[in-house]
Order: C-alpha cells, then structure tokens, then sequence
C-alpha cells in the first residue's frame, strides 16, 4: 500500500483550537481513510466538523465556565463601548456622522479582537472553545434583541415599522456581529500559539 | 406494551450500523455505513459524539485497539451494543412498527 499521508496542519489545528479534547482515534480514522483515496476536500470538511464538535463539547462538559465568558466579554464590551463613544463624544472630531461611526466601530472591532485574545490566553487550557461560546451567545443574542425591537417598534410606532428597514438593521447588525466574531476568533488562535510556545 | 424509547434517529442509526458490523465496528466502517444509508457525506466527528453518548447512556460499550501504521501509529476504538442497548432497539423497532402499520400512504 503506497503510504499518503494526509496534511499535518489538519491535526494540528485541531489539537490547537481544542486542546482539551482527545483527538487520537479520530485522527487515526481520518488518517486511515484517507490512505483509502478520500480527497483533501473531505479531509478539511472533517477536520472543520471535528473543531465545531470538540467545541461544542468542550462547552457542554464546561456550561459555567461557557456562560460565565460570555457574560465577562459582553460587560467588558459594553464598557468599553461605552467609553469609546465618551471619548468620541467629548473630543468630537470635525468629520461627517458617517466617519465617526466608521472610526466607532473600527475601534470597537480591535478591541473585540482584543478581548478574543484575552479569553484564550486566560482559559489557556480551553483554546477557542470560550471564544466560539461567546460567538455563538452574542450571535443569538443579536437575533434576538433585532426580533424583540421589530416587535416593540410595529407595537408602538407602527409609523415607523416596516420590512425593508427592519431588514437592512437586522443585516447591518449581523454583518458587524459576524466580522466581530470572526476577529475574536482569529485573535484567539493567535494566542494559541503564544500558548504554545509558553 | 413495549416500554416507550428515547432513541433519536442518529441514535437509532448508529446502533444498527454497530449491529451490522458485528466485531468490527469502529469510526471508519461505522461512518460508511451511515454514509451508505443517508447518501451524503457524514462528519465523523458527529458519529463519535453520538457513539460517546450511547456509551455514557449505558446502550454501547466500547474498547480501544493496537495502534497501526494505516492509521498513523493511532489506535481504534471499537463499539459494540450492551444488553440494555438491544433491549433498546427491540423497543424501538416495536413502537415504529406499531405507529407504521396501517399507513396507506407508506404502502
């Protein structure tokens, strides 16, 4: 049997993001099948699949510790949100209303970076499994709070209530929520690395 | 009457594959068969997930292999069903089959 073997940076990234978790015999399989003729294509969709499911145990296994992140990184966030507007505020740069917001919410983004790197090296044992928690609460959180808003705004200003614009906030707030995420997330696996090295 | 089941489908499909294969029902074969049924990619991660709930729910026992050179000097774990989980399918099978039956539109 001619010896493939499959992309090493598959398991390391594994091992990387989850560390807490014993990836062994699943590597084992996914090295077997893919001595079998498996494309990289499917060795990548398992490896994504297998950082998604550790992740996701790794938070049941560890609810206290998941929502207790969760709840740290939304209070740093809204402080430091709202500090940032103070600041903005009393400084109050001579710039249109759209390249205060732009500045706003760049800020905002590194300090999400930030905080995505804080949570790794604090929880450094867990790799990104607190950040992915936080993601996904913060994700759910802004479904929810968009839905509750269109409520309340048909309830009691039906003049202002209509599909279009409610769209356009849900996928404004989404689309900023989704890059936050994404900055978290990339920042933590920087730290990962810095934990390993330590 | 049969005593009423909590198997989910994936449940229920994991425990038949693992009926199937017998002996040698570990990640690999286990996830082909499931591939075999469903005719779509499966995650072998999801499959373990599920296989590790069984085992806590005490429905499937499993027992780590030799490590191998196929398999990068890793080992496999096999599974395979306990009593309680036949019992369990048996269960399954029965209330199916009961809420199936005299359904004209299954034929």
């Amino acid at each position: 049997m001619n010896t493939i073997h499959p992309p090493a940076s598959g398991a390391r990234l594994l091992k990387r993001l989850v560390p807490a978790e014993d990836h062994d015999v699943l590597l084992g399989d996914l090295h077997e099948e893919y001595q079998h003729g498996r494309s990289r294509a499917w060795y990548w969709f398992q490896i994504v699949a297998a950082v998604a499911a550790s992740s996701w145990k790794d938070i049941r296994k560890h609810k206290l510790a998941a929502l207790g992140a969760s709840a740290l990184a939304l209070v740093y966030l809204l402080i430091v949100s709202s500090a940032i507007a103070r600041l903005l505020n009393l400084w109050r740069p001579d710039i249109s209303v759209a390249a205060f917001v732009a500045v706003y919410k760049a800020i905002d983004l590194t300090m999400s970076a930030v905080l995505g790197w804080l949570i790794v090296r604090l929880a450094r044992d867990r790799g990104v499994t607190m950040v992915v928690a936080y993601c996904g609460f913060m994700l759910a959180a802004v479904c929810v709070l968009m839905l509750v808003s269109g409520m309340v705004v048909a309830a009691f200003h039906p003049e202002d209530a209509g599909w279009h614009r409610l769209a356009v906030q849900f996928q404004s707030a989404l689309t900023h929520q989704f890059v936050q995420d994404l900055l978290m997330l990339s920042a933590g696996f920087l730290a990962t690395r810095r934990t390993e090295a330590a | 009457m049969p005593a009423p089941t909590a198997l989910g489908t994936n449940d229920l499909m994991i425990l038949l594959a693992l009926m199937r294969l017998g002996d040698d029902a570990y990640g690999v074969p286990i996830a082909r068969e499931i591939e075999a049924t469903v005719g779509r990619p499966v995650a072998l991660a999801s499959v373990y997930a599920t296989l590790e709930r069984l085992v806590e729910r005490g429905l499937v026992e499993s027992e780590l292999g030799e490590p191998t050179a196929e398999r990068g000097g890793r080992a496999k774990k096999y599974f395979k069903l306990t009593g309680k989980g036949l019992r369990e399918v048996r269960a399954a099978k029965q209330s199916l089959v009961k809420l199936w039956k005299g359904l004209p539109q299954l034929g």
